[in-house]
């Protein structure tokens, strides 16, 4: 489903090609490695099996998935076809330059359709000129975007298929809220009769429809956000591309956003591209998160199996009761046979480690053994960020 | 469908904006307002008049005796030495001239010294100076020392500032005046009469009268603030990207803005027209043919402004751009003062200058024509097409710069 350089600039060959064995549907094609990733993402069954290091399919059972012969080169340009044809976005090779600035550098990415996809990365990263060159806003310098199996390239009316919410609110204030998703759904050809059913129902089902005679300015800061949202769907777009969609909306508002976005997708096999700087919202909508930096991309999977693959372990915090008790260094030096990530400072003596929930009764007895007083103990499991911050580094990055 | 649409969501935009629709409709018949409370009309030449070795102990006192006018009408060669003096019968003559509609030429009055006359001049409290030499009474036979010797040597000055358009109109009026005043002073005639003759009926025109055409192209060439500024915010706020995703195109969305700007900008041509007309405007030419120069004057401006909103990233980058082509298109077209041809080439036998590119310079010509001179439909025609040619350019440039700065894929 994907093909992506890996974080050490790999290549991505297509060594192996698999497919279901009864309907010989295109899983994927890609490095062992990230076919591996892909694959397992497909259902649970799948998830239980896996690859091994050669490309081999440890399973059971051999005649659903089968390693399939390297296939020629004609084949495989006809199977990407078929291929792009099942994905709502496909980058090859995308690459912009600003000078001597390489601001996204040959970057390889499939999105699904029926897929919320999100993009996660520090300032400077190359997502917000990805997410321009994906709206059709930017030209690339080098490589092609595919939408619905066309290029978008000689195809520019493919622009269509997309709809932006940008974080920032582009709104017509002296407009209401109707008449501008009407105005804009004209300039998409929609006629104006489909055009005012469709806004309404979309006010209604974002709570806007009180409001839908009101001057965009005269609307509250979360209500405006909704209809930012309106604005990117009312010409029925396949994608949706959405910038920090959550920010500046309370709590009720970002669940009905939540919950409207995730409704979208589901009803007809659509696709959302998600950026935003809260890992959160990504973690919490998003089915595969990419995580990119310095305009290439350093991961690619589902969050869980990002913070499985990419886990430095859970995090425990040890408050002690004093900082000057006997034997507390001897105890440290057992515990640091067990986790080289531990830390002691003041009273608080913090443990990395996997599966900590299974390690507590050994951490906390080694404590007991050595008759150090504990005041209490905090647990934290390791999170969609703590993968992020390991994948890009803790170093401030200005724009 | 995409053009009327912008067209109608332009529109809306506007009428919800009550200060900016107020002040782009009001101007320009606020200002027809303003110069009809100013000048009423006509006002007159404010005329000073100096007798050289005369002492004038009332600068501003005019004559009042009932029994000197009544000298002054049967004959200024009558007068005694206690009659007034030359100063004062010039100034009373001068002071009875009268427009052709009615209404006095000039307003007269002596003044003691050259020194005071001066600064009145340099305030623009007075139009023109009448300097009348030392012994012009007896030159001219009024008084003591009638000596035609003398007379030749005399000369009469009018002095003023020869910047001051109403210099040049009170110089003209105090020439013809003066020459009068020589010839029945010694009862002489002119071996030739010189007469002046308007065209159509161009000496009907009161000054207010002549500042109506000017003020509507100043109501038509302010447009280009509006039309740039309303299309430099879909570009600051963000709202021109919504667009470029979308079908629409350059020329759709300037198109439908730049309609929506004419609307306005007849809207101000027919209220700018009304108030003047209530005010005792007169159009020697049929009014709607001047509205019909007014509007494609106004459609051609939108080029402008497009060209404006091609450089301007926010709406105060548009105030300031749009500064520079209304100061080009107000001075360099003839509609503030006179401009003169800087030929560039002939086309079709007609000499096209420098000038000619800019849209309001054949506007000047044909309002001149219409309101002034009568003129019909086809007798500005040329102006009219000459307007729509540079209308089509300047679109064109505006469209084309707007696509490639604003919403071409960089």
């Amino acid at each position: 489903m994907f093909d992506a350089k890996g974080p050490h600039g790999e290549e991505n060959r297509p060594l192996v090609h698999y497919t279901n064995g009864t309907s010989h549907r295109k899983i994927s094609s890609g490095t062992p490695v990230r076919v591996a990733e892909e694959t397992n993402k497909h259902s649970s069954e799948e998830e239980a099996e896996g690859l091994d290091a050669s490309g081999e399919w440890i399973s059971d059972d051999s005649s659903r998935m089968t390693p399939m012969p390297v296939p020629s080169f004609a084949s495989l340009q006809q199977r990407a076809g078929h291929q792009r044809e099942s994905h709502a976005l496909e980058l090859r090779g995308l690459t912009k330059r600003y000078g001597a600035l390489v601001a996204v550098d040959a970057l390889d990415l499939s999105i699904n359709r029926g897929e919320i996809f999100g993009v996660l990365g520090p300032n400077g990263a190359g997502k917000t000129t990805t997410i321009q060159m994906i709206c059709g806003l930017l030209k690339p310098d080098a490589g092609d975007i595919w939408v619905m199996g066309s290029s978008l390239a000689s195809s520019p009316h493919l622009r269509r298929h997309i709809g932006v919410c940008p974080q920032q609110l582009v709104l017509w204030g002296k407009m209401t809220p109707l008449e501008q998703l009407v105005f804009l759904a004209s300039t998409y050809d929609v006629p104006e009769k489909v055009a005012r059913e469709r806004a309404l129902s979309m006010l209604e089902a974002l709570g806007l429809w009180e409001k839908r005679d009101t001057l965009a300015k005269h609307l509250s800061g979360g209500m405006k956000r909704r209809l930012n949202l309106l604005m990117a769907l009312i010409h029925e777009p396949s994608i949706l591309v959405l910038d920090e969609p959550e920010a500046g909306l309370d709590p009720q508002s970002r669940v009905l956003v939540r919950d409207y976005v995730r409704d979208w997708v589901q009803g007809a096999q659509r696709t959302v591209i998600l950026t935003s700087h809260n890992i959160d919202e990504v973690e919490r909508l998003a089915d595969r998160v990419a995580i990119m930096d310095r305009g290439r991309l350093l991961s690619l999977d589902t969050p869980d199996r990002l913070k499985r693959d990419h886990q430095q372990g859970d995090l425990l915090e040890i408050e002690l009761l004093d900082a000057a008790q006997p034997y507390l260094e001897e105890a440290l030096f057992v515990l640091r046979q067990f986790s080289s990530d531990l830390s002691w400072e003041g009273t608080i003596v913090a443990i990395r480690m996997g599966a900590l929930v299974e390690h507590l009764s050994f951490v906390l007895g080694v404590f007991r053994r050595f008759q150090i007083d504990i005041q209490g103990l905090r647990m934290r499991p390791s999170t969609l960020e703590d993968v992020f911050i390991s994948l890009t580094g803790r170093a401030l990055r200005d724009e | 469908m995409r053009l009327w649409n912008v067209f109608r969501k332009s529109v809306r935009e506007q009428l919800r904006e009550p200060w900016g629709l107020a002040l782009t409709l009001g101007t320009a018949p606020f200002f027809v307002l303003l110069y009809w409370l100013f000048f009423g009309g006509s006002t007159p030449f404010v005329v000073l008049v100096l007798e050289e070795g005369r002492i004038v102990k009332h600068a501003s006192k005019k004559p009042k005796s009932r029994e000197l006018q009544r000298k002054n009408k049967t004959s200024l060669q009558e007068q005694t030495p206690s009659t007034p003096s030359v100063g004062e019968q010039l100034v009373k003559l001068l002071g009875s001239l009268k427009r052709p509609r009615g209404g006095l030429l000039m307003k007269v009055s002596l003044v003691g010294s050259r020194a005071e006359a001066q600064q009145r001049l340099a305030q623009k409290q007075a139009a023109a100076l009448v300097i009348l030499p030392q012994g012009l009474s007896g030159a001219l036979g009024l008084g003591e020392g009638d000596n035609a010797r003398e007379r030749k040597k005399l000369k009469m000055r009018i002095v003023g500032d020869f910047t001051d358009p109403l210099y040049a109109g009170a110089a003209i009026a105090l020439n013809a005046a003066l020459e009068r005043f020589v010839r029945e002073a010694t009862n002489s005639k002119m071996p030739v009469d010189i007469a002046k003759e308007a065209i159509a009926r161009s000496d009907q025109r009161t000054e207010f009268e002549n500042y109506v055409p000017g003020l509507l192209i100043l109501s038509v060439v302010m447009l280009i603030f509006s039309a740039a500024m309303t299309i430099t915010y879909e570009v600051e706020m963000g709202t021109l990207r919504r667009l470029q995703l979308s079908n629409i195109s350059a020329f759709e969305l300037l198109s439908g803005i730049a309609f929506s700007q004419v609307l306005l900008g007849v809207l101000s041509i027919l209220l700018t027209f009304g108030v003047a007309v209530a005010l005792g405007f007169r159009s020697q030419g049929p009014l709607w043919v001047a509205i019909l120069v007014g509007a494609v004057t106004s459609l051609s401006i939108m080029g402008v402004a497009m060209i404006v909103a091609s450089f301007a990233r926010t709406v105060t980058e548009a105030f300031l751009l749009s500064n520079f082509p209304l100061f080009l298109l107000m001075f360099f077209s003839g509609a503030v003062r006179p401009i003169p041809k800087v030929p560039l080439l002939t086309l079709w036998g007609r000499e096209v200058g420098l000038y000619d590119l800019l849209q309001p310079t054949h506007a000047v010509v044909a309002l001149n024509k219409i309101l002034t001179l009568g003129a019909s439909l086809s007798e500005v025609l040329f102006e009219i097409l000459a307007v729509l040619c540079l209308t089509i350019l300047y679109f064109g440039v505006g469209v084309g710069l707007f696509h490639l700065r604003r919403m071409r894929i960089a």
